[in-house]
């Protein structure tokens, strides 16, 4: 598995951003319709926070290769963008594009339900 | 958290008695209950069922705060801060200008029903951002309404606990004065699994509604306050159009002013029987079974006092202004000069129309603007029908003692309805409120209706101890001389 970690895109609030995942690059396309547009709210090294930014870089690796941006945002460092989307839990997973939007509070432990609210066929893991 | 013995201020043997610092809530009447007000920097749990004002009475501790400079941050689960702002504006409260100039901070809270939850979380962004904001306004006090929509989504009642003294600590670490409001069922106890936030909180206030007779009324109490003395009654309150106002009784201190001069009733004769007329913020309960003219009597004294340009609040609780002023013109009273100069004002509602506290807010508040110097109150009997007899023995109380802080006089008609009230004021006695009592009562002797006064007590002043006859004339109230007869059945109902 090979992913690409671009830091310090520029974003609504940069200092806040902590990573960037963009599997976009590697198929060097551009944002298209299919992309799927994530951001994951985290505090710190808090255990909650390393594990749902795990689960979800897995997630990315395995189901959105190509079409998936996933900014990753530390309150601890800005709350600016927590505020902005109405976050108050960490970690808080939403996803922005294709619509309808959807916000996904946890961990990201229970990998099925967060497919599932990600519309993301387990078939599609092949 | 400090658990000073220092509580009981009375208690001057402990020399290491240093009072607990205390922060204004800016509600009308609820610091007096609270010695203060609330602990500084630290928590202060309201709760209460839905519709008694517990958001109301944390949005005005931070408005009224930030109007007084205090910066604040509210944080809203249950409604939409732009919906608080619509609220607010209904209370004429313009929290705009305050979010503006940094004296204000709302936090949305409400969680978006769709929300999926996959797996543990923490309250970290919140308080990132709690952080954040309080140190950008400077805020050093904070309400969260209805912290308990956020925690129940952890769906485990020892989880949930763990994060609000998560929450209570991390505010106490920053001595943020903190107000949290809390939801509960059947005006009771704190919904179950949350009976630990009466333990975990410094101060604990309750609020609830309840309806006696089919009239709603509203209590607040203070159930709990670490280190200091409080008002341990239930105090009602109201939330009046521009905010809650309470209206403790036992915190009523008798600063009452002496009586003043002796003025005339209005009735030669009757000063005569009174020797000289009545004091000046007095108070004379007039007395008597239906029919009996008392209606007659307060209002000669209301033309009186309003033709020696004495400013009179007329409180009518049976009939409206129109119908006494009508009804006076036949005994020769004509209120009407009275009331086109302004000198006399009416204040009329039926019983029924609202709690006994909104009666005594509004009448309250015609005192203050008006500023009249005789108050009558029309009839006290009615009172009954606000709720309950307490309620009305406390409005009549209240009333009397309101009136005397400020020296004005007060006169109430009384209906009685047999010759066993004639001692009592709806079972609770009210005589003893009151300075003067004037009796009027019906006597049938010689095959003739006879209509008698009686002075039954005037605190303070000599007066006749003799039964007068009387009736009500076109020219109003006259003397027959002392009745001899007997009152032998009378009155009754």
């Amino acid at each position: 598995m090979k992913t690409s970690i671009v830091k310090h895109r520029i974003e609504p609030n940069p200092c806040a951003v902590d990573s960037v995942l963009d599997t976009k690059q590697e198929q060097g396309g551009q944002a298209t319709d299919r992309t799927y547009v994530l951001r994951l709210f985290v505090a710190g090294d808090k255990p909650q926070s390393l594990e749902a930014k795990k689960n979800i870089e897995q997630i990315c690796a395995a189901y959105l290769q190509g079409c998936c941006e996933l900014t990753v945002f530390d309150v601890c460092k800005d709350f600016t963008a927590a505020l902005d989307h109405g976050v108050l839990l960490t970690p808080t997973l939403l996803l922005l594009s294709p619509l309808p939007s959807v916000t996904i509070i946890g961990n990201l432990s229970d990998t099925e339900k967060v497919l599932g609210a990600l519309r993301l066929p387990k078939a599609s893991h092949e | 958290m400090m658990e000073a013995s220092a509580g009981k201020t009375t208690n001057k043997a402990l020399p290491q008695a240093i009072a607990l610092p205390k922060v204004s809530t800016q509600i009308k009447g609820l610091d007096e209950i609270l010695d203060g007000g609330i602990p500084a920097g630290g928590t202060t749990l309201v709760w209460g069922a839905a519709g008694c004002g517990k958001s109301i009475l944390g949005l005005e501790f931070l408005y009224r705060g930030a109007l007084a400079g205090d910066p604040g941050i509210l944080v809203v689960f249950e409604e939409r801060a732009q919906a608080v702002r619509q609220h607010a504006l209904t209370l004429g409260w313009d929290l705009a200008p305050l979010e503006q100039a940094g004296k204000l901070f709302v936090l949305d809270g409400v969680i978006d029903p769709a929300t999926i939850l996959a797996g543990d979380f923490d309250l970290q962004a919140l308080l990132a951002i709690i952080a954040g904001r309080s140190q950008a306004i400077g805020a050093k006090r904070i309400v969260i309404d209805a912290v308990d929509v956020l925690t129940r989504l952890y769906r485990d009642p020892w989880r949930e606990q763990s994060e609000i003294y998560t929450l209570h600590r991390w505010l106490a670490d920053r001595e943020m004065t903190t107000m949290l409001t809390m939801k509960v069922l059947h005006y009771q106890t704190p919904l179950p699994g949350y009976e630990f936030l009466d333990f975990m909180a410094d101060c604990v206030i309750k609020l609830d509604q309840r309806s006696n007779n089919q009239v709603s009324t509203r209590r607040l109490q203070v159930i709990k306050y670490r280190g200091s003395s409080f008002g341990r009654n239930e105090y009602p309150y109201i939330i009046a159009d521009d905010g809650i106002h309470l209206l403790p009784v036992s915190s009523v201190v008798l600063t009452q002013q002496a009586p003043g001069d002796v003025v005339s009733s209005g009735s030669a004769q009757l000063d005569a029987m009174l020797e000289g007329g009545y004091k000046r913020g007095t108070s004379v309960l007039v007395a008597g079974a239906p029919g009996t003219g008392k209606t007659t009597i307060v209002s000669t004294f209301a033309q009186a006092a309003c033709e020696r340009g004495e400013k009179t609040l007329f409180l009518a609780f049976e009939e409206s202004a129109q119908a006494i002023i009508a009804n006076m013109l036949s005994p020769g009273i004509d209120l009407r000069p009275a009331l086109q100069a302004g000198t006399l004002r009416f204040l009329t509602a039926l019983p029924e129309a609202m709690g006994a506290e909104d009666h005594l807010f509004a009448a309250l508040r015609e005192v203050a603007a008006f500023q009249p110097r005789l108050v009558i109150a029309d009839a006290l009997s009615a009172l009954m029908r606000m709720g309950t007899e307490q309620a009305a023995f406390e409005y009549s109380m209240r009333l009397v003692v309101a009136c005397k802080e400020r020296g004005i006089t007060c006169l109430f008609t009384n209906q009685l309805a047999g010759a066993a009230a004639e001692n009592s004021f709806a079972g609770v006695g009210i005589s003893s409120l009151v300075d003067s009592v004037i009796l009027l009562r019906f006597a049938e002797s010689g095959g003739m209706l006879h209509w008698t006064l009686l002075i039954r007590k005037v605190r303070g002043a000599a007066h006749s101890a003799q039964c007068h006859e009387f009736r009500i004339t076109n020219r109003g109230l006259e003397l027959l001389g002392v009745y001899t007869g007997s009152h032998d059945g009378y009155p009754h109902v």
